[in-house]
C-alpha cells in the first residue's frame, strides 16, 4: 500500500488475431509491497497465472499485452525491450513453476542450472558459482549438497526438485519471486515444508512473493494479503484474516464455502457454485459472475463494478456492496 | 540376434572404409590414373587385385580413390545441412510467429521437389564439380532438417524448463543452445547418419548421369557410369564400385537404425 514494488494497473492481455481477439486478462490491478506475500486465488480460468507469466513478460506466443501498465520498481516492463529483461529476469524478478518435474532440464546437473543466473547476473567464475550453487543448495535444505549437485534431476524426488527450483529462483536474491502453484503437484507434507522454506527465505531476503493457487490452505498458511480473480479481473482485495472473516464479494464467499474443513460433518454435501467459468471468448457483460451470483441485481449484467474500498485496506468489485449503488441504479 | 550380426558387419565395414579413406595413397598398389594399355579389360590377379578397366587402370585403386571423394561429399554435404537446417528449423520453432511461418512455408516449397531434382537444378545452375555438387546435395537435404529438428523443437518448446530458462535471464540464443538443442540431439543424430548413406547415393547418381566429379578423377558414380559404358568388355569396375555404393549405404542405414533404438527413449531395445 505504500511502498509498492510491483504495480499492475489496468492490465489487459488478448490471444488471437489483432482483428478478433479474444480478451482474457480484461483490466487486472494488484500491487505487492516490499517483503510482503500476495496470494493471488482463483479457478482455472480466472487468469491468475496469466497475470503472473503477464509480469514477467512470459507470455506465450499467442498472446500479447493490449494494454495497461506494469510497473517495477518505477520501471515500465510492459514496454521493455528484450535486453532488459533479461538482465532483470531471475536477477530481480524470479519465478518458480507448477511442475518441478518438467521446470529442470533433464539432460543437465542441477548445478550448472543453478549455476547459470549466477554466472549471468553477478559475472561469477565458473567455479565461484559453483560454490555459490553449493550454498544455495544447502541453504534451501538439500541435505549432502556437495555430492546432489553433481545429480541430474531424474536422481531427485519432486520435493527436492521444487527446491531446487526454489535455490535457483532465489541465488542471485531477486526483490521479487512469482511462484505459480508451487505445491500443487506435491504431497501434502512436502507441501508444508515447501511453503515453509519460502517464509523462511521472505523474512531472509526481505523477499516479495505473488504466490498463485486455488487451495485457501496454502494462502491462510503464507500470504499477508489476498486478491481473488474472476474473469480476467482481480474481484476483491483483502488481508488474510479480513478475507476469511469478513468476507465480501459473492464469489469469494462461495470459493470459501466451497472449501472443506475438518470440522465438516461426514455426511455433509459440499457447497458448489453454480455452473462453471465462462469461456474467455464469451464473457457475460457487466460483472463476469453475475450470471451464477446469488446476488444478482439488475444492473450486474450492464455495467462492470469497479474495487470499491468497504473496510480499511479491503476492497470488492461488486454491486451488491457498493456504496455508489443508489446512484448507478 | 539377426539385427546384431548386421549391426556388427556395418560397424566393421565402416570402419575400415574409414581407414582405407584415411590411408589411401599407403594402400593403393597402382597409381588410380595411370593407364595401362597391354593391360585392358583384365580380370582378377595378383597385380590387379580386382581387375583393370578399358584404359587399363586398376579398378581397386580407383575405387579406392573414389572412396575419398564420395565420402567426403557424403559427410560433408549433411553434415552442412544439418548445421544450416538445425539453425533455422529451432529458430523458427522457438521464436514462432512470423519466423516460423516464412521458415515453413519455404520448407514445403523445398519439399515438393524431389531432393535429386534439386540437386540437378543447383548443379545446373551453378555447373558440374566438387564443390557445386557438396552444395548441391546439402540444399537437396536442408528441408528434411529444417522439418525434424522444427518439429522437436516445438514440443521441447513446451517444457517447463525452457520457461524456467527464460525466466532466469537466458538469453534466447543460449536457451537454444543449452536447453532445446540437448533435449533433441537423438533424432538428429539419428537422422544425419541415414542421410550420410542417402548423400553417398546422391553423389553417385549425380555422377552417373555427368553432373558430379569429372574424369579421370575417379568417384563411385563416374567408375559405374563409364564401366556400364564398358560393360561388355569388362563388367568388373560397374560390379565393384556399386557394390562399394550398395555396402556403404546400407551400413549407414543400420548404423542409423541401430542408433535410433538406443537413443529414442520411446522405443524400448529388444
Amino acid at each position: 500500500m505504500n511502498n509498492p514494488i510491483l504495480t499492475i494497473h489496468d492490465l489487459k492481455v488478448a490471444f488471437g488475431p489483432q482483428t478478433a481477439p479474444v480478451d482474457a486478462l480484461r483490466g487486472v490491478n494488484l500491487s505487492v509491497n516490499r517483503g510482503e506475500c500476495l496470494g493471488l486465488v482463483g479457478e482455472s480460468g480466472s487468469g491468475k497465472s496469466l497475470s503472473a507469466l503477464a509480469a514477467m513478460r512470459l507470455l506465450p506466443s499467442a498472446a500479447r499485452i493490449t494494454g495497461g501498465s506494469i510497473t517495477f520498481e518505477g520501471r515500465e516492463m510492459a514496454t521493455m525491450p528484450r535486453k532488459e529483461l533479461e538482465g532483470l529476469r531471475g536477477n530481480e524478478i524470479s519465478m518458480i513453476f507448477q511442475e518441478p518435474m518438467t521446470a529442470l532440464n533433464p539432460v543437465m546437473r542441477v548445478g550448472d542450472q543453478i549455476a547459470a543466473p549466477l554466472r549471468k547476473h553477478l559475472g561469477l567464475s565458473k567455479k565461484a558459482a559453483r560454490a555459490r550453487a553449493i550454498e544455495q543448495l544447502d541453504s534451501v535444505g538439500i541435505p549432502d549438497p556437495h555430492r546432489r549437485i553433481d545429480n541430474f534431476p531424474h536422481e531427485m524426488s519432486g520435493g527436492m526438485r521444487q527446491r531446487v527450483m526454489i535455490a535457483m529462483a532465489l541465488a542471485c536474491e531477486p526483490k521479487l519471486l512469482i511462484a505459480d502453484e508451487p505445491t500443487t503437484a506435491l504431497d501434502v507434507t512436502i507441501q508444508a515444508q515447501i511453503l515453509d522454506l519460502l517464509r523462511a527465505k521472505q523474512k531472509e531476503l526481505d523477499l516479495a512473493i505473488i504466490i498463485i493457487t486455488h487451495d485457501f490452505g496454502v494462502v491462510a498458511e503464507i500470504a499477508d494479503r489476498v486478491n481473488v480473480m474472476y474473469g480476467g479481473r482481480v474481484v476483491e482485495e483483502a488481508g488474510v484474516g479480513a478475507l476469511f472473516d469478513n468476507t465480501q464479494h459473492p464469489y469469494s464467499i462461495g470459493l470459501l464455502n466451497a472449501t472443506p474443513t475438518i470440522e465438516m460433518e461426514q455426511q455433509h454435501r459440499l457447497p458448489a457454485i453454480g455452473g462453471a467459468v465462462p469461456h474467455i471468448s464469451d464473457m457475460p457483460a457487466g460483472c463476469s459472475f453475475h450470471p451464477r451470483c446469488p446476488e444478482r441485481r439488475p444492473e450486474c449484467d450492464r455495467l462492470v463494478p469497479q474495487l470499491e474500498t468497504v473496510a480499511p485496506h479491503q476492497r470488492v468489485a461488486c454491486w451488491a456492496r457498493s456504496t455508489a449503488d443508489e446512484q448507478a441504479a | 540376434m539377426l539385427d546384431r550380426i548386421f549391426i556388427t558387419f556395418a560397424i566393421i565395414f565402416l570402419s575400415m572404409l574409414a581407414i582405407l579413406v584415411v590411408f589411401g595413397d599407403f594402400i593403393q598398389p597402382h597409381d588410380p590414373l595411370l593407364q595401362n594399355f597391354r593391360a585392358r579389360d583384365q580380370g582378377p590377379s595378383a597385380t590387379y587385385w580386382l581387375g583393370t578397366d578399358d584404359f587399363g587402370r586398376d579398378v581397386f585403386s580407383r575405387i579406392l580413390e573414389g572412396s575419398r571423394l564420395s565420402m567426403t561429399i557424403g559427410l560433408v554435404a549433411p553434415l552442412i545441412a544439418a548445421i544450416v537446417g538445425i539453425t533455422m528449423g529451432t529458430t523458427a520453432a522457438y521464436f514462432g510467429g512470423w519466423t516460423e511461418r516464412i521458415v515453413s512455408r519455404v520448407t514445403d516449397m523445398m519439399m515438393s521437389f524431389d531432393p535429386l531434382l534439386l540437386g540437378v537444378l543447383v548443379v545446373a545452375l551453378l555447373g558440374p564439380g566438387i564443390v557445386n555438387l557438396s552444395i548441391a546435395i546439402s540444399f537437396a537435404l536442408i528441408p528434411s532438417f529444417i522439418r525434424l529438428s522444427r518439429a522437436s523443437a516445438l514440443s521441447v518448446r513446451q517444457e517447463g524448463y525452457v520457461d524456467a530458462a527464460i525466466a532466469m535471464g537466458r538469453p534466447s540464443y543460449s536457451t537454444i543452445l543449452r536447453h532445446v538443442l540437448p533435449n533433441i540431439a537423438g533424432p538428429l543424430v539419428v537422422m544425419t547418419t541415414i542421410w550420410i548413406g542417402s548423400a553417398i547415393r546422391m553423389e553417385a547418381t549425380l555422377s552417373f548421369i555427368g553432373l558430379g566429379a569429372q574424369p579421370p578423377a575417379p568417384s563411385w558414380g563416374n567408375i559405374v557410369r563409364y564401366g556400364v559404358q564398358n560393360i561388355f568388355g569388362s563388367p568388373l569396375p560397374a560390379l565393384f564400385a556399386g557394390l562399394a555404393i550398395t555396402l556403404t549405404v546400407l551400413s549407414f542405414n543400420i548404423l542409423g537404425d541401430a542408433l535410433r533404438d538406443r537413443l529414442d527413449p520411446d522405443r524400448t531395445v529388444r
